[in-house]
């Protein structure tokens, strides 16, 4: 503050020497938070990435390394003969129901698990343990129970799934702080009103969080039944591609896979936002938004 | 606003008590409140006053039957407290409200206790009237987030006031406050608690935000918590300001001599017994 009008010896070079890079740095930072940049950076980086693909991926054998270009033609000729259109159905019936079911019963006994203790000790042996078993080792044993149809790949979609849903639905419900939790009993919440009113809104953050892993996992157990139990869908295609050497059509068929990944992903986050909009936070500076009464829980 | 004529108390506690047992055998059991005798007028406003570990806070919710007594008797309303009683209404020291309900759903809980169905209208207009009341009519569609401190105490007052509870209980309602927004709090809760008619118990460490608003001031002690002294604040109502209040003489020693009782109520059970054979000040009323 006063180097320029008395410095002490020895503490101005100090000074000068910290003040000047910290004033660049913020400059940089600030421009690489630009909207600009937000955007010019991530497709930047796909450029070049897909760019360097193109350029080794033509100098390699095509059996062992495909090309951007060539992916793309595989997938224009997957579309067009009716190939990926049958397999992309087939795989997102067995990723919603079997997505859906994690859904209900993961919050329904997650519901259970975070308000009781008793059935909170009950289950924990079986959370614990179905948690620490790498679950895809249970698949030939899915098979013996339910066949190798449909109901199987539901059940390993499933059994991928609903851990994670359960258990960040117990941790929300049991985060329930006590004044909240007292503010229902003072003005007599029944049971089901302290349910839907208190402990299930304030689980929804963790909820979603736990949708979102789940969703991954989903997706995982889908690929896998397709490709262990039933060879159909995407992960039908991606063995009967790779059987045939077709590198190009395999990764056409994973990045199919992925796409339904990212556009579920958003399909959630969309959700959050539409539904629970005080989950969502608030950029600074922003003007407080008007809540219409009707767009929030209860 | 004292009615000091009034017939049965609102709120009666004969011989209260409480401990939590400790873990640790050699110390025994810890009391955190013992031989709590209060009776509280109907429509009076009465402050707990003491340092922090006295059992005030204790005392309330054991009033308001969100923690459980032993040994002793709490009437409300003449009812022995076992449960939570009905027609109370409660102000949370954190304010509790329901982050993902607009303040106007937050206030609508308080309706929830009643045993009456209230038609969309009837809630319409209550919710709204009490909205008023604590001056956040414009502020019904925000998310508690996004309002101020003082306007989510307000909001929580809000809630506690719109079912026209008898019995309005107060955490430390301001203690989380800077001092102005307490300040201005202070005057409107006096300036609200005079329309309504509700008898109120306020928990508080300020001990002029305590004189200001009550027409007595219940001084507890820690170790084993108890009221050591109960003073009459006989300063006239309506008081809206507290700056007015600040240079009165009267007030002033009020104050001080409950602010000397909270400081100078710890120590062991012997030494409070040898104070209280002190001659007490000749302007106390107590």
């Amino acid at each position: 503050m006063s180097h320029d009008t008395a410095p002490l010896p020895g503490t101005a070079p100090l000074s000068r020497a910290t003040a000047g890079p910290i004033v660049r740095r913020r400059k940089r930072s600030l421009s690489a938070s630009g909207p600009l940049a937000r955007w010019l950076l991530p497709i930047g980086s796909l450029v070049v990435f897909i760019s360097i693909w193109q350029l080794v991926g033509g100098r390699v054998d095509p059996l062992l390394f495909a090309t951007p270009s060539s992916v793309v033609r595989a997938l224009w000729h997957m579309i067009d003969s009716g190939v990926l259109g049958p397999a992309f159905v087939t795989s997102m019936e067995d990723l919603a129901v079997g997505y859906a079911l994690a859904v209900a019963v993961g919050i329904m006994v997650g519901l259970l698990v975070g308000r009781s203790q008793v059935v909170e000790r009950v289950l924990n042996p079986y959370i614990n343990f179905f948690q620490a078993t790498p679950l895809i080792a249970l698949v030939p044993l899915v098979v013996i129970w339910f066949g190798i149809g449909f109901e199987a790949r539901i059940v390993v979609v499933f059994m991928l799934a609903v851990w994670s849903i359960l258990i960040s639905t117990a941790a929300g419900v049991k985060q329930t702080p006590s004044s909240l939790k007292e503010v229902g009993r003072v003005y007599k919440y029944n049971w089901l009103q302290s349910i839907t009113r208190i402990e299930l809104p304030n689980a929804v953050p963790s909820i979603f969080a736990g949708l979102r892993i789940a969703l991954g996992k989903a997706l995982i157990g889908m690929v896998i039944a397709q490709m262990e139990i039933t060879t159909t869908g995407l992960g039908g295609l991606v063995v009967n591609y790779g059987n045939a050497f077709k590198t190009a059509y395999l990764l056409g068929a994973i990045f199919t896979a992925s796409l339904v990944g990212v556009v579920a992903a958003v399909i959630l986050e969309l959700i959050r936002k539409w539904i629970f909009p005080w989950t969502v936070s608030d950029e600074s500076g922003a003007r407080p938004p008007e809540i219409k009464p009707g767009r929030t829980l209860s | 606003m004292s009615n000091n004529g009034s017939a049965s108390p609102a709120i009666v506690i004969r011989g209260v008590g409480k401990e939590y047992a400790q873990r640790n055998r050699k110390s025994g059991s810890n009391v955190v409140l013992q031989d709590v005798d209060l009776e509280i007028r109907t429509g009076e406003f009465v402050s707990l006053v003491g340092t922090s570990g006295c059992g005030k806070t204790t005392l309330l919710r054991m009033i308001g039957g969100l923690t459980a007594y032993e040994p002793g008797e709490i009437y409300v309303e003449g009812k022995l407290v076992r449960s939570i009683p009905r027609r109370i209404g409660f102000v949370f020291q954190d304010s509790a409200l329901m982050p993902w309900q607009t303040v106007w759903e937050n206030v609508r809980v308080g309706l929830n206790e009643s045993r009456r169905q209230f038609s969309r209208d009837e809630i319409k207009s209550k919710v709204d009237a009490a909205l008023e009341l604590v001056g956040l009519g414009a502020y019904a569609n925000y998310l508690p987030r996004h309002i101020s401190g003082g306007m989510q105490q307000r909001a929580g007052l809000a809630r506690a006031l719109v079912g026209q509870p008898d019995i309005l209980l107060m955490d430390e309602p301001f203690g989380a406050l800077d001092a102005f927004t307490r300040m201005r709090l202070q005057e409107e809760l006096a300036s609200i608690v005079a329309r309504t008619s509700a008898t109120t118990v306020f928990v508080t460490h300020d001990v002029d935000e305590a004189v200001f608003l009550s027409d007595r001031v219940a001084v507890m002690s820690a170790n084993p918590g108890t009221i050591t002294a109960l003073i009459d604040i006989d300063i006239p109502r309506p008081r809206l300001q507290r700056t007015e209040m600040l240079g009165n003489y009267h007030v002033a020693q009020l104050r001080d001599h409950v602010l000397s009782l909270v400081l100078n109520g710890g120590g062991t059970a012997g030494e409070r017994a040898a104070r209280r054979d002190e001659p007490e000040p000749t302007w106390s009323r107590n």
